[in-house]
C-alpha cells in the first residue's frame, strides 16, 4: 500500500537526502526507520506527508502516486495519516481535550461525533482523567500521549512517528511504544523513524536502515544495529 | 467543503483568538480606529469644501446684454437662441424697464438726483439675460457661442471668480484623492504588520494545523473573521467619535455668529461616513490578515 519507487530527493542546497530508494510497506505493518542523523529517515516521512516532494521517482499510497497531487490535495492526503513528532507540537493554550478535538474540527466532524470519539481516544492513551489540563501541566510522556491521541482521533490508516520517544525517559518511552504497538495490533500501519536502540531491539519489528540516502538493510524482526558514521 | 460545523468553529475560534491575543487585538483595534479617524476627519473636511465649491459654482453666472432698440419679439427670439446653446442650464430675462424701475424705486429711492436726467424713455439700461451654466469650466466656449447671436451687445462673465472656484474645487479633489490613497496604503501597511505579528505569534498553531490536514481556507478564515471583527469594532468606534465631534463642532460653529458657510448636515453625512468606515474597516481587516498569512501557510 505504500511504495517508494526509485525515489531520489536532492534539496535545494545540493544535499542528496535519498538516492534511488525502493521500499514497500504493507497494510498493518510496523516499520522502524533507523540510521544515523542526516541519513534520510526524516526525508522519507516528509515525502509521505508531502511536506517535501521527490526530485525523481514515484511514491504510491493505496495505488495513487502522491508525488503528482496538487497543493490543494495535500491536506486531504495528510488526513489519511496521523503524525507524531519528537517535540509533541501541542497547542499550549488549549486543554488536552481541545488539542484532540482540534484534529476532528479540521476534518469537519460534527459536535456529536467529537463528543463521542475524543473520550474514547483519550481513554486509549490513558489520559481521560486529564482532559481538562493544559499541556504545560503534563509530563513529557503525557504530552506525547496527547499528541498520539490527536494523531489517532480521525482513525488514520497510517501513523507516522518521527522520533516520538526522543524527548522521553526510557520508562516513559516504553509506555508510548506499548500504546503504538496496541494501535498497530488494531490494524494501523506504523512508520517510526528512531534512534532508540533499546526500543528497536525489544520490539522485534521490521527494521529499514537508511545510510547516505540509500536503503542498506531491510530486515523483519531486526535489531537497531546502526554503525556510527 | 466548508460545512456549518466548520463555519461555527471558525467564528468561535475568531472570537476566542480576539480574547486570547488581547494585547495584539487592542493594538490592531487602536491602529484601525486611528486610521479611520484621520480618514473620517479628512472626508468630513473634503465633503464640506466640495459642498461649498458646489454652492459657489451655482452662483457663477453670465450676463448677456442686448443692443438697445430691438423689438420684444427679437428679445424672445434671442432667449430661444440662448436655450439652443449647449451648457446653458437656465436663463432669466431682465428688461431695461424692469432695471430702470428697480433703480428708481429701490436702489436710488429718495436720491433720484444721482441718476441724473435719465427718464424711462431715455433709459441708460439695456435688456439682458442672466444665464446660469451647467458646467462653469466651459464658460469661455459658451460665452464665445453666445456672442455669435445677433443683436448681442456684450457679455459679462465673472471669469476671475469662476477661475478661483474651479481652482479650489480641483485642488480639493486632487488633494482628497492623494490623501485617501496615502491613508489607505498607510493603514494597510500598519494593519498588515500588526496582523503579521499576530500570525507570527501563532505560527506554531498554523504549522500544527497544516500537519493535521487543515486546508489553507480553514486556517485562514478564523484570522480573516478576526480581522473583520476588529475592523468593524474600529469602524464603529471611530464613527461614534467623528459623529460626536461633528455634531458638537457644528453646534459651536452655528452659535459662533461667523457661520458664513453652510455646513453639510450630519444626517446627510452620517450614512456616507458610516458605510465608508465599515467598508474600509472590513477591507483592511480582511486584506491585512489574508496577506500576512501566506508565508506561514507554505508547509
Amino acid at each position: 500500500m505504500i511504495e517508494f519507487k526509485d525515489v531520489t530527493k536532492e534539496y535545494d542546497n545540493g544535499t542528496l537526502a535519498l538516492d534511488e530508494v525502493n521500499l514497500k510497506i504493507e497494510n498493518g505493518e510496523f516499520v522502524f526507520l533507523v540510521g544515523s542523523s542526516g541519513a534520510g529517515k526524516t526525508t522519507v516521512t516528509k515525502i509521505l506527508m508531502r511536506e517535501e516532494n521527490v526530485t525523481s521517482g514515484q511514491v504510491y499510497l493505496y495505488g495513487e502516486d502522491i508525488t503528482k497531487i496538487s497543493q490543494k490535495e495535500i491536506p486531504y492526503l495528510r488526513r489519511k495519516m496521523g503524525v507524531v513528532f519528537q517535540d509533541f507540537r501541542l497547542l499550549e493554550d488549549r486543554t488536552v481535550y481541545e488539542n484532540v478535538e482540534f484534529a476532528m474540527r479540521i476534518v469537519g466532524a460534527s459536535r456529536r461525533e467529537i463528543r463521542r470519539r475524543v473520550p474514547v481516544v483519550l481513554n486509549m492513551v490513558g489520559l481521560n482523567y486529564k482532559a481538562k489540563m493544559l499541556p504545560k501541566e503534563l509530563s513529557g510522556g503525557e504530552q506525547q500521549r496527547v499528541a498520539l491521541a490527536r494523531a489517532l482521533v480521525n482513525n488514520p490508516s497510517i501513523l507516522i512517528a518521527d522520533e516520538p520517544t526522543g524527548n522521553l525517559n526510557p520508562k516513559t518511552a516504553m509506555e508510548i511504544m506499548e500504546i503504538l504497538d496496541n494501535i498497530n495490533q488494531m490494524g494501523t500501519t506504523i512508520i517510526m523513524a528512531t534512534h532508540a536502540k533499546e526500543i528497536v531491539d525489544v520490539m522485534k519489528k521490521r527494521v529499514v536502515e537508511i545510510r547516505d540516502g540509500k536503503v542498506v538493510r531491510d530486515e523483519v524482526g531486526g535489531e537497531y544495529n546502526v554503525q556510527p558514521v | 467543503m466548508f460545512n456549518l460545523s466548520k463555519v461555527r468553529y471558525s467564528v468561535s475560534q475568531a472570537k476566542k483568538n480576539l480574547i486570547r491575543n488581547g494585547l495584539m487585538s487592542i493594538a490592531s483595534l487602536f491602529t484601525i480606529t486611528c486610521c479611520l479617524l484621520i480618514l473620517g476627519l479628512f472626508t468630513v473636511i473634503s465633503i464640506n469644501v466640495n459642498s461649498y465649491t458646489e454652492q459657489m459654482k451655482d452662483q457663477c453666472e453670465v450676463q448677456l446684454y442686448m443692443t438697445n432698440g430691438i423689438t420684444d419679439e427679437r428679445i424672445t427670439q434671442i432667449g430661444e437662441e440662448i436655450v439652443a446653446v449647449s451648457n446653458v442650464k437656465a436663463f432669466e430675462l431682465y428688461t431695461r424697464e424692469e432695471l430702470y424701475n428697480y433703480a428708481m424705486n429701490d436702489v436710488f429711492k429718495g436720491r433720484e438726483e444721482l441718476i441724473g436726467e435719465y427718464t424711462e424713455e431715455d433709459n441708460p439700461f439695456s435688456d439682458s439675460y442672466k444665464i446660469t451654466l451647467a458646467d462653469i469650466s466651459l464658460t469661455e466656449q459658451t460665452v464665445s457661442e453666445l456672442s455669435k447671436i445677433a443683436d448681442v451687445d456684450h457679455i459679462e462673465n465673472k471669469q476671475d471668480m469662476t477661475n478661483i472656484v474651479l481652482t479650489v474645487s480641483n485642488v480639493v479633489k486632487k488633494v482628497s484623492i492623494v490623501i485617501m490613497i496615502i491613508l489607505l496604503l498607510v493603514s494597510m501597511v500598519i494593519i498588515s504588520n500588526t496582523v503579521r505579528l499576530t500570525v507570527f505569534n501563532r505560527r506554531k498553531e498554523i504549522n500544527i494545523m497544516k500537519y493535521i490536514g487543515a486546508t489553507d481556507a480553514f486556517i485562514r478564515i478564523p484570522f480573516v473573521i478576526e480581522g473583520v471583527m476588529i475592523g468593524i469594532i474600529g469602524a464603529l468606534l471611530s464613527f461614534g467619535m467623528i459623529s460626536w465631534g461633528y455634531i458638537a463642532l457644528s453646534k459651536m460653529y452655528l452659535n459662533s455668529g461667523f457661520d458664513v458657510v453652510e455646513l453639510v448636515s450630519y444626517t446627510q453625512l452620517a450614512p456616507f461616513i458610516g458605510i465608508l468606515f465599515v467598508l474600509f474597516g472590513c477591507l483592511i481587516g480582511v486584506i491585512g490578515s489574508a496577506i500576512s498569512m501566506n508565508k506561514y501557510l507554505k508547509v
